[in-house]
């Protein structure tokens, strides 16, 4: 079925069926996706477990930086107390923030994705379920040995935003900040590789008839957010990589007296930290607009409105990364546009909170926890949104620039833009999950505490930043006033924190964690599809969505599809299986067969983390071990994965066959590999920018470029290799000759790797080299990142060279040559621009 | 992808123009009243032909897109203002 092909509503009109699914279908549809039991355990990716899991680690990292936050006001409830040395605290307050933003907000966010979004799309799986099982075991194994090192000492203290100089190897000797830089590589992984999943998911696996206008608004916010981390978090990839390199290896990006600059990593880091929190907060407003829709057994009140806004919201965060930086001399026009796009960020943000209330007064709101929780979300805010502006404001930011102003400030919009909303999605969600829900009537009290305990901690917050007090200092005198409104802080911080031990007590007492053994049920009355009886499974049957809220719509829905009224009813190769469908009007197009339990993503979590913890303590000939069993883990698992089907077609409900394979742009592995590439590419567009700023700033360190002339070989090189990928598609779309293709392949390969040799060549016969000055770390840096693209190459040639030996690799119905084709042409066209503007660039001094 | 290109058409436009002008402020100051009229110019001409093009997409798209265009089109207006302040 092509997208908005007028048959569709033919077949959509025979649904639900009249003849139910038999029971014997039924069995074997429980006994396909049932759980493998014993240590094999832990090999199951449904992300009914991995969800689960995901979650309650990001929650375990919650706990382990809110102890950390309680130590913190511990140490500052009195004047000059030595509760903690000022290193410990250096420590403390570094691994606080840098764990509960990137081991938890981020995390847990990409948990409640992984845990609901499937449900909630109708959709059996994500379509990667082995890629959310790596981005789980990567992130917790990495995680812990990341967080271990505050107990041996070796914790990094240099803020959770790690600036240079102070976090260059002369101030931040010894190995922390290096746990630092590294440790939280496999978070990026983890994030990206979870977000790419999210995108193809989105798009491609959505019930029949879930077009973009009846998407579930959090299914909105997470695939807006799945973008900005494919787009945000090379910037931060990118920027720990450098710091890593001049720390190790002496190559001054960041140092000004070789021509480097240390603004450029605040630059780089913020153009990451500032999407970051709308990365966590679209989500959190997601859940609360889902929530606040239910107690107040309302549809959302301006759904386009709160669609546009996310969009508008995710856009423009990043235009106001250097509003971080007002105090650091940047131009003053400069300053303005950003100040200008900071301002503009508050139109959708104040949008959907006149939605929430809206919808709130629209309906009859019951004050039930997550009721409470929603309120209180938008309360806290709508505080730390007020301030939001005040800070946006230039002349009030330098006033309050690293004061407890801005702790106050964030700790309010991350509060109730995602902690708050979080825990009314734990309320609402957890009869999804669980045997039973959680206690309403301790719920409340959880809120009351919590939210009582964010006010009383943070609002005093705001004077003491006000009267002076900055922030990151262990202690303070007497004589400055300020021992009234920190020991009403502290006393605030015990009380929220009784507000999640209250928390953990109903967890234990009520959540059982049964996935397929039934759950509690719809206990709020939700109207979207997770609500629907569940399995391993997910849903019986797929059901087909005419309304934003299915359940209420159509009160029999639960019992049709139950009954296997809709589509799938069964599996149709017997295969774990679930249907994919057109990006917009979400038609159904075809059977996509998802692969089952692997330990493959668990060896190859471990070995990435090894690869990076190792790297940390310079253990280099075992990291680079740990990285290749980490590649190869990578490689057995998806050999496993891509396998040829006999069935071309199948009957998917009432007559309607789609088939089992889908060529070209259709593909899902093609959707996630431009993904992939646009991860690529961004990080080789902030190398350009990092170029293009020390170019600018430091134009007396650089030197003359080789010319174009000498330069002939590595841009006829790269020529060749990029016609020879381009040309390769058109070949692809007339032969099935695998051989032929993998041959041109390999001479691509041969083509790229010489392109990069002869670019690496003249840029040592003109005299740069990596640790003399800016110019030559970050043009070497931009060499490096195509060397590791090139490795990619060399990989993906010899896997398919290996898969067509072995007669895996079936034209038309496999797409790994497509995919291969891809990245090549990426990667001849990466080289070729970097070429030609290190050298421009340079030309023009 | 068209109707996903007309969605996010406006903030796409918003984009642009917001990398122009700042690239403009950062490294070439010097032509900053050139470059920032003739950019939020043609944003406004880009987001009024968006809000043309989306004439045949469905009621919901066009909320969308005219919404999009209203907002992009703020925006592009109010980051502009810095330069003449």
């Amino acid at each position: 079925m092509t997208e908005g092909d007028s048959s569709s509503a033919d077949f959509y009109g025979r649904f639900p069926s009249k003849r139910a699914g038999s029971k014997a279908d039924f069995a074997k549809l429980e006994k396909i996706w049932c759980a493998p039991t014993g240590w094999q355990y832990l090999t199951a990716v449904s992300n009914n477990y991995i969800g689960f899991y995901y979650l309650s680690t990001a929650f375990v990292f919650f706990l382990l930086a809110g102890i950390l936050a309680l130590l913190m006001r511990v140490q500052l409830a009195a004047p000059a107390q030595t509760f903690l040395s000022p290193a410990a605290y250096n420590q403390m307050f570094t691994m606080h923030g840098t764990v509960m933003m990137f081991l938890f907000a981020v995390p847990a966010v990409e948990a409640v994705g992984v845990l609901l979004l499937p449900q909630m799309l109708g959709a059996r799986d994500l379509p990667f379920p082995r890629l959310s099982a790596y981005a789980f075991w990567i992130y917790l194994l990495g995680g812990l040995s990341f967080f271990a090192s505050i107990f041996v000492g070796l914790a990094p203290d240099g803020g959770w935003f790690m600036y240079p100089p102070l976090t260059g190897r002369i101030y931040s000797p010894g190995i922390s900040a290096d746990f630092w830089l590294l440790g939280i590589g496999f978070i990026e992984i983890s994030a990206i590789a979870g977000a790419i999943e999210f995108i193809v998911g989105i798009m491609r696996t959505r019930a029949p008839g879930m077009s973009l206008d009846k998407m579930p608004i959090l299914a909105w916010a997470l695939l807006v957010m799945s973008v900005m981390i494919i787009i945000g978090f090379p910037s931060v990839i990118l920027a720990t990589l450098l710091l890593e390199l001049e720390r190790a290896f002496n190559w001054p990006f960041f140092d000004a007296t070789r021509g480097g600059d240390p603004l450029l990593w605040q630059h780089l880091f913020w153009f990451f930290g500032h999407p970051e929190v709308y990365i966590i907060f679209l989500p959190g407003a997601a859940m609360l607009t889902m929530v606040i829709c239910t107690v107040a057994r309302s549809d959302v009140v301006g759904y386009p409105l709160v669609v546009l806004s996310m969009l508008a919201t995710g856009f423009i965060s990043f235009g106001v990364w250097a509003h971080h930086m007002f105090a650091t001399g940047i131009p003053d026009v400069s300053v303005g546009v950003f100040s200008a796009a900071s301002t503009a960020v508050t139109i959708p943000a104040g949008t959907m909170v006149f939605c929430w209330i809206a919808t709130l007064a629209a309906g009859k709101p019951q004050l039930n926890a997550p009721g409470l929780f929603s309120i209180g979300s938008v309360i806290v805010f709508v505080t730390g949104g007020l301030t939001g502006v005040m800070v946006a404001f230039v002349p009030f930011d330098w006033q309050a620039h690293d004061s407890y102003f801005i702790v106050a400030h964030l700790h309010y919009v991350l509060l109730g833009g995602m902690l708050f909303p979080l825990f009314a999605a734990f309320y609402y969600w957890a009869p999804a999950v669980s045997k039973h829900p959680l206690s309403d009537r301790v719920g409340k009290w959880v809120f009351w505490l919590m939210f009582i305990g964010t006010h009383v901690t943070f609002f005093p917050m705001h004077l003491a930043g006000l009267m002076g007090m900055p922030r990151r200092v262990y202690t303070y005198l007497p004589s400055q006033r300020l021992e009234t409104l920190n020991f009403i802080s502290t006393c605030g911080s015990f009380i929220l924190a009784a507000g999640v031990a209250l928390f953990i007590a109903d967890v234990i007492r009520n959540f059982r964690f049964t996935p397929g053994d039934g759950n509690a049920g719809n206990v709020y009355g939700g109207g979207t599809l997770e609500w629907l009886p569940s399995g391993l499974y997910s849903t019986r049957s797929i059901p087909l969505v005419v309304s934003r809220q299915p359940l209420w719509y159509d009160r029999n829905i639960s019992r049709d599809v139950e009954q296997g009224r809709y589509f799938l009813p069964r599996s149709a190769t017997g295969l774990r299986e679930t249907i994919m469908t057109s990006p917009v009007l979400a038609e159904p197009q075809q059977l996509l067969v998802l692969p089952g339990p692997s330990v493959w993503p668990i060896t190859a979590g471990v070995f990435t983390s090894g690869f990076f913890l190792l790297l940390t303590v310079q253990a280099t000939t075992a990291a680079v071990t740990s990285g290749v069993l980490a590649i190869l883990s990578i490689v057995i698992w998806l050999w496993d994965t891509d396998r040829p089907i006999s069935t071309k077609s199948v009957d998917i409900g009432e007559g309607l066959y789609v088939p089992t394979h889908a060529f070209g742009r259709m593909n899902h592995g093609i959707w996630a590999t431009i993904a992939l590439l646009v991860v690529f590419g961004m990080i080789f567009l902030m190398a350009l920018f990092s170029l293009l700023f020390l170019w600018t700033n430091q134009p007396k360190f650089w030197i003359d470029p080789p010319s174009f002339s000498e330069s002939t070989f590595a841009f006829v090189s790269g020529f060749l290799a990029l016609a020879l990928s381009s040309s390769l598609r058109a070949i692809l779309r007339r032969t099935k000759n695998v051989p032929l293709t993998v041959c041109m392949l390999t001479i691509a390969c041969a083509l790229v790797i010489y392109a990069q040799y002869a670019d690496l060549t003249t840029w040592r016969e003109a005299g740069l080299a990596p640790w003399a000055s800016g110019q030559g770390a970050i043009v070497y840096a931009i060499m490096a990142h195509q060397a590791s693209l090139i490795a990619l190459c060399v990989i993906v040639t010899l896997y398919a060279a290996g898969r067509s030996v072995a007669g895996l690799v079936t034209r038309p119905t496999s797409v790994l040559l497509d995919i291969c084709v891809l990245i090549f042409a990426y990667t001849a066209a990466q080289g070729l621009a970097g070429g030609a503007v290190t050298r421009l660039l340079g030309a023009i001094v | 992808m068209g109707t996903w290109l007309s969605l996010i058409g406006p903030f796409i436009v918003w984009v642009a123009h917001f990398s122009g002008v700042y690239l403009a402020a950062e490294f070439a100051v010097e032509t900053l009243n050139i470059v920032t009229p003739i950019l939020t110019i043609l944003g406004l001409c880009a987001n009024a032909y968006l809000i043309y093009r989306a004439r045949a997409e469905n009621l919901w798209t066009i909320k969308i897109v005219r919404g999009g265009a209203f907002v992009s089109s703020i925006a592009i207006i109010w980051q502009a203002l810095p330069v003449y302040v």
